[in-house]
């Protein structure tokens, strides 16, 4: 009883120390339960089916289990999950579209006509119905740093981290995916 | 202004049977990584100590 109140009271950085050191399945399902739900929220967003999500969240927590030693700490242990869980989905999906060739619709030889950078006052005007079928339009890699900036608030600096790349790239991404989501919005 | 990424976000349950199967792949995991561990670093190691402990004895006999 005493044990179970220690681990509730433990920090995500913390528990994720102590999973490392000792390979405890007990203390890995505590970090399950806090963080399933949020896990499989990010997959449905990337899957066509429950089942999919599902079979999606089983696999990043068996590869969270194996990679968990290599969080080191740099930015908070939900923010390196999710970029985990984006970078796991992004994969899975490009794997799946080389499969099948053409799955998305290439937006990148499509005229883009020369428009001002789209503030985020802009973004947040958009609504919620609209805004989740356009999602769906966008090229997942598109999605995935709209959803990092946007949906879990990360900074310019988690999001370099995650993608491995320099910060102008990462502004330079933004700028063409904002792009592209406001272009395939005003067709839906 | 609230921001409409927030409202899109999909809130579902997950089946409590996803999580026994995710404990259990990991439990198997676990022991295969146990046992490489016992037979390629530990049982080798041990074995290395036997030879350097019995190798001393031979010579004095």
């Amino acid at each position: 009883m005493q044990y179970q109140r220690d681990i509730n009271l433990m920090d995500d950085e913390e528990l994720v120390c102590k999973i490392v050191a000792s390979n405890d399945t007990h203390l890995f399902a505590q970090l399950y339960d806090r963080y399933a739900e949020k896990v499989y929220a990010k997959c449905l967003s990337f899957s066509k089916s429950q089942v999919e999500a599902q079979d999606l969240t089983h696999d990043i927590f068996i590869q969270l289990f194996l990679k968990l030693k290599t969080f080191q700490g740099k930015s908070k242990f939900s923010t390196w999950l999710y970029s985990f869980t984006y970078n796991f989905c992004l994969n899975y999906i490009q794997r799946d579209q080389k499969k099948k060739k053409n799955t998305f619709k290439d937006l990148t030889h499509e005229n883009y006509s020369i428009v001002d950078e789209i503030s985020d006052n802009e973004i947040y005007q958009l609504k919620a119905e609209k805004l989740m079928l356009s999602m769906e339009k966008i090229d997942p890699s598109d999605k995935m740093i709209l959803l990092m900036k946007y949906q879990d608030d990360f900074s310019i600096q988690d999001i370099q981290d995650s993608l491995q790349i320099g910060e102008s790239a990462v502004k330079m991404r933004i700028k063409r995916a904002k792009e592209k989501l406001i272009q395939v919005y005003n067709k839906v | 202004m609230e921001n409409p990424f927030k409202k899109i976000i999909r809130n579902e349950k997950l089946p409590e049977s996803l999580k026994e199967k995710v404990l259990s792949d990991v439990t198997a995991i676990k022991l295969v990584l146990d046992f490489a561990d016992l037979a390629m670093i530990k049982y080798p190691a041990s074995l290395d100590n036997l030879y350097r402990i019995t190798k001393p004895n031979k010579k004095n006999n």
